[in-house]
């Protein structure tokens, strides 16, 4: 049983930090359901979260259990207002449910004369890249190894934007690398060109296409291209498949 | 907020709470909001558990280092001190949010001022981590990996010397930081009789501090996402004319993207095909892990707002001119 009179005579301010880290908690768990942080963060991460979650656990109960009889802060005001400060971060991850990095982060990111950002690793591997069991490449594995597997049939996944640099008939299939979260996420991308009658695509649809890469002059230079054979427009991907791992 | 006045800060605080429900409610569902909730979690949420740990440390280093005990842990020589300092993230690798709430509780036992600032810029780059992380984002090339630790090194033990002459402790240190005698444990020091009772008051204290520290966390990172949902890169790149406007700019780049010192090198290595010379992703790299605008706010927990300017500007002065040295050596 809890004994009132002695939670009343509580500090506000144990009480304060009580509601945020059982908040925080919550948000951890649906987090971790469905694998919803990875939204926002790479699979690793997962471990931190726990890590995170267990100090909280025992923020909680030392605020529920112990009890130092002194306010720490000056007012109520003060108290409140800086709880629910803490919490503001789980409303926008309320908020951002079900979207993803899309091409309007992909304008924020990319820069125009540098082409493929993830050029840096080219050569990193030398193996040729193997499919994953439906036969599939990354958008990472075509751009690094764009020679070795130039006049092959490819299948890859991603989203669809129409950049406005490229010609009408082009657009551009992107997924963003991610290391530790999607603030360091970096953009990676390939230009396909679609055959005529093929399904009519808009800005950020989710598709699989199928066709050969080819390095063909666009804009004066050679880039790698899909000649799509088929393109299928798929259900927005759940969280766990919206980033490439950069390592 | 320390140094805004109590009633201004929590105007400020509360005007923070009604921008974030005025977003909520009158942007959720477009683009740019999407980018920007996903970027402000993302960095709270990598951020956090390193945050955490530092707390854990601060509340430890309370509760078990009496103040007469942490001047003897370092050389009695200024510069000794500084030099060492500036390299513990060797032994102790912590990123940029963690070490904020350790040298916190590093000031309020009396750690000297240079040193402390030698920690807090050298601990986020000089260590094993970041070592590796460079390495790998530069295709193995140690040379590169090296001179970031190196430079990140000298770049601390400068401004922790500068400081060090500069300011006393007490003209640096902002008033809650330095308040040692915290509420839980009295004036007398802490006093406690039993294991389980030394690592309640650990807790107890780590807990007092993220609610502290954790705050400008979050008001950083929302800034900063800000930043990244509404300034492309490509505008920024645009800057660029000369090499040394790509230091500038690649400097204002590190300020404003807030990533952690572990993952900024892949960044930094993204602008090689764009063109960017070496020195200026250096400059990143170096620049990134000891000022940021998350850091900006963060740093507001420990030092006074006069302190900070200056310190701000030395971090700036030094890392442009060691770049502007290392340019002009290797020709431009």
């Amino acid at each position: 049983m809890v004994d009132r009179r002695r939670w009343r005579k509580r500090p506000l301010s144990d009480l304060t930090t009580a509601a945020v880290c059982i908040l925080w908690l919550a948000s951890i768990r649906w987090l971790i359901i469905g694998e919803r942080y990875r939204t926002f963060l790479q699979p690793g991460f997962r471990y931190l979260l726990y890590a995170a979650a267990g100090v909280f656990v025992l923020f909680l109960l030392v605020a529920v259990l112990g009890n130092s009889g002194r306010e720490r802060l000056r007012t109520r005001w003060t108290i409140t207002v800086r709880g629910l400060v803490l919490l503001t971060p789980l409303l926008f991850m309320v908020a951002a449910e079900g979207t993803w990095l899309s091409s309007h982060a992909l304008g924020m990111k990319q820069v125009r004369e540098s082409g493929d950002p993830l050029s840096f690793l080219a050569g990193a591997t030398r193996d040729r890249p193997a499919p994953n069991a439906e036969g599939e490449l990354t958008i990472m594995d075509l751009v690094q190894h764009q020679d070795q597997l130039a006049g092959t049939r490819v299948m890859v996944r991603g989203g669809i934007f129409k950049d406005d640099r490229y010609p009408e008939d082009l657009r551009v299939l992107f997924r963003f690398a991610m290391l530790c979260c999607a603030a360091d996420a970096l953009p990676v991308g390939i230009l396909v060109r679609p055959q005529e009658g093929a399904p009519a695509m808009v800005n950020d649809d989710w598709v699989r296409i199928e066709g050969i890469l080819k390095k063909i002059p666009v804009n004066g230079a050679p880039h790698p291209v899909i000649e799509a054979a088929r393109i299928e427009v798929l259900p927005p991907p759940p969280p766990g498949d919206r980033y490439l791992p950069l390592m | 907020m320390p140094g805004l006045g109590p009633k201004v800060s929590l105007a400020a605080q509360v005007g923070f709470l009604g921008l974030c429900l005025t977003l909520v409610t009158a942007y959720r569902g477009t683009p740019v909001f999407s980018t920007f909730s996903i970027t402000f979690v993302a960095i709270v949420l990598e951020a956090m558990p390193f945050v955490l740990l530092g707390v854990l440390i601060g509340g430890a280093i309370e509760v078990f280092i009496p103040r007469d005990r942490m001047a003897a842990l370092l050389p009695a020589s200024p510069l000794l001190s500084v030099a060492i300092a500036g390299g513990l993230g060797l032994l102790f690798p912590v990123c940029e949010c963690a070490i904020v709430p350790v040298v916190r509780r590093l000031l309020a036992k009396g750690f000297p001022i240079g040193a402390a600032v030698a920690f807090l810029l050298g601990g986020p780059i000089v260590n094993p981590i970041v070592g590796a992380s460079t390495l790998i984002a530069y295709g193995g090339a140690w040379s590169i990996a090296t001179d970031r630790l190196l430079t990140g090194y000298l770049v601390a033990v400068t401004i922790g010397l500068l400081v060090g002459v500069i300011f006393k402790n007490r003209q640096a240190t902002a008033s809650e930081a330095l308040d040692g005698s915290c509420s839980l444990c009295g004036d007398h020091g802490p006093d406690f009789p039993s294991p389980i009772s030394r690592t309640a008051s650990v807790i107890r204290h780590a807990m007092d501090e993220f609610i502290d520290v954790g705050r400008f966390l979050v008001i950083g990172a929302f800034i900063a996402a800000g930043l990244q949902a509404l300034i492309s890169r490509q505008d920024l790149i645009d800057l660029t004319a000369a090499p040394m406007t790509s230091t500038l700019m690649m400097m204002t780049l590190a300020l404003v993207l807030n990533l952690c010192s572990e993952a900024d090198a892949f960044v930094a290595a993204s602008f090689r095909s764009s063109g960017i010379p070496l020195t200026a992703q250096m400059a990143f790299m170096v620049l990134g892990p000891m000022l940021d605008i998350k850091l900006l706010f963060m740093y507001l927990t420990l030092f006074r707002k006069r302190f900070i300017l200056v310190l701000s500007g030395l971090i700036l002065s030094v890392v442009s001119a060691v770049m502007a040295a290392k340019g002009i050596a290797q020709g431009w």
